[in-house]
Order: C-alpha cells, then sequence, then structure tokens
C-alpha cells in the first residue's frame, strides 16, 4: 500500500485539527509560573549559600592578612562579626542554632581571661589560635543548616 | 523568559503537540497533560538555543514519549498484542491503484481512530509522525519484527475500514 502510505506522509500535517482545551493555556501559563518561582528560590538559595561560605572561609584566613595585625580587640570583634553573620544564617534551624550558641557562648570570653603581662602580640596569637578553632566549628555547623 | 514570551511559545507548539498527543492518547484531558508536561520541560532545559526546527523536533520526539509512557500506565488494555496472534491472522494485500481516488484526510484521521490501539500507535508513528521501525522499537520496548506485523496488518485492516466507508 505504498500509494496510501505516500499520500498520508505527505498530507501528515493536515491531521493536526484539533485544538487544546481551552483552559489549557491558562493552566500552562500557572505551571510555568509555579516552575519559574521555584527556580528562582533555588537561584536564591545558591547566592545565599555561597555569599555565606565566602564570608565564613574570608573569616578563617590567616587574621594578619585582615590586617588585624597584633591588635587582640581587633582578633576578637572579628570574631564576634563572624559569630554574628552565622547566627543570622541558622535562625530557622533550631538544631544549628542550638549547636552554635553551646559552641560560641562563653561564661567569660577569653578575651577578659588574658592575663595583662602578655604582650599585645602574644595575646592577638593566643585568640586567632582560640578563635579559629571555634570558627572552624562555625562553619561545619553552617554546612548542616537546613533551608 | 517573560510571561509573554512564554504565551507566544505556547501558542506556536501547542497544537501539533497536542495532536501528537492525542493520536497516541485518544484522551483530551491526558494528552493535555502530556502536551503541557512537554512544552515545560523545553522551557526548564535550558535548551531554548536550538532552532525552531530542531525545538520542533525535540518536543515531538519528548512528546511520543511521554504519552506512551501514559499509555503503558494506564493498563486498561495491552499496548501491544502478542505476536503470535498477530502471526495468525490473515492479511489480504490491498492498495489504492493508480488513478484511484484517494480519501481525504479527515476520513483516514477517522479511520485511524477506529483500529485498535496497537495497529493505531503503529501506523501513528510509523507514517504520520515519520519514526523508523528502530526508534518504535527503542521507545515502545518491542521488538522490530513485531511492529513491522502490527504495521503492516494495520495498514491492510485500515485500507478496509477506508474501502468500507467508501
Amino acid at each position: 500500500m505504498n500509494r496510501l502510505e505516500d499520500y498520508i506522509r505527505a498530507n501528515a500535517s493536515q491531521l493536526d485539527t484539533a485544538l487544546p482545551p481551552s483552559e489549557a493555556e491558562a493552566r500552562f501559563l500557572e505551571r510555568w509560573e509555579a516552575d519559574n518561582k521555584g527556580k528562582r528560590r533555588k537561584i536564591y538559595y545558591f547566592a545565599f549559600s555561597a555569599a555565606a561560605a565566602v564570608a565564613l572561609l574570608l573569616a578563617l584566613l590567616p587574621w594578619n592578612s585582615w590586617g588585624l595585625g597584633n591588635d587582640p580587640d581587633a582578633v576578637y570583634e572579628h570574631y564576634l562579626a563572624a559569630v554574628a553573620d552565622a547566627w543570622e544564617l541558622v535562625s530557622y534551624d533550631e538544631e544549628a542554632a542550638a549547636m552554635l550558641g553551646s559552641l560560641t557562648q562563653e561564661a567569660i570570653p577569653l578575651r577578659d581571661q588574658l592575663p595583662d603581662e602578655l604582650s599585645s602580640r602574644e595575646q592577638a596569637a593566643i585568640l586567632r589560635s582560640y578563635y579559629g578553632d571555634l570558627l572552624s566549628g562555625v562553619d561545619k555547623i553552617m554546612k548542616t543548616v537546613k533551608r | 523568559m517573560t510571561r509573554q514570551e512564554a504565551t507566544a511559545f505556547y501558542r506556536i507548539h501547542s497544537v501539533p503537540v497536542y495532536n501528537t498527543a492525542l493520536r497516541i492518547l485518544r484522551d483530551e484531558s491526558d494528552a493535555a497533560e502530556v502536551m503541557q508536561d512537554t512544552l515545560l520541560r523545553y522551557l526548564s532545559g535550558g535548551i531554548r538555543s536550538q532552532s525552531p526546527a530542531q525545538a520542533s523536533a525535540w518536543l515531538r520526539t519528548t512528546c511520543i514519549r511521554k504519552a506512551i509512557d501514559r499509555l503503558r500506565s494506564r493498563k486498561k488494555d495491552p499496548v501491544f498484542l502478542d505476536a503470535d496472534k498477530l502471526m495468525d491472522e490473515e492479511i489480504p494485500a490491498a492498495d489504492y491503484d493508480e488513478g484511484e481516488a484517494m480519501p481525504d484526510m479527515d476520513r483516514i484521521r477517522r479511520a485511524m481512530e477506529a483500529l485498535p490501539q496497537p495497529y493505531s500507535l503503529v501506523l501513528n508513528l510509523s507514517l504520520i509522525e515519520g519514526l523508523s521501525y528502530g526508534q518504535i522499537a527503542e521507545m515502545t520496548g518491542q521488538k522490530e519484527v513485531t511492529l513491522r506485523s502490527i504495521c503492516a496488518r494495520g495498514k491492510q485492516k485500515l485500507i478496509k475500514l477506508l474501502r468500507n466507508h467508501e
């Protein structure tokens, strides 16, 4: 039946006569918008996570490269700022917030316990080492944060 | 992509994709769902740099795959007949003679719709969608020899139906 076969093949486009149901276009646009919102949310989460990771990475760099030098107060303030940023990120994750609290809360901050006999340089070195370790712990907690 | 662009995309492609799905599924609601799934898949796939012809080809192939999957998931009737049953059926050879008037496409469409599913499906994929037996075999999981047999019998049944209504 090559004649009929060839005829059907040649005129196949004439078979596309049915129109989709009238409500299909509105439904399609509704679904398209829902997909787009989901995709935008994913992009925001990605940008947010990337920014947080960069901030923490920067916070963990050798602090001298931040120009903090041998100033113990600057080292301590830098640590506090990094912890404050972390608190913002965990505000909606109770488990991570609890871990962050137990890691970073100090009854008496180490900064206040350092004897005055130590030079600024020695104090800054001790604080960098101690708070640097704490910030690595903070970084690990941030990786568990549920979004 | 803006809402306006999405609407324009829908208006260009919805009719051919819907018709492809409808021919396979024979159900308006299922065909509309498959059509929407296909168009949305294209838009969300980041493959919009293709030419219009490539886009149409991609949409058609994806729509066929989705429609066949949906057809299988219905499980009302077996999509394909047993190959042995097919071999038992007698097929009289027939075609339209040279110079004989061909039926109009609307009549052919109605006759195709009246064919049992396996014949209608394979004839659709082969004659209308232009797929090779190899492609149909890959999409349906059937052997090429079975598909050729279904197609040959389907063509004869189609001619019989068309002639009966002349």
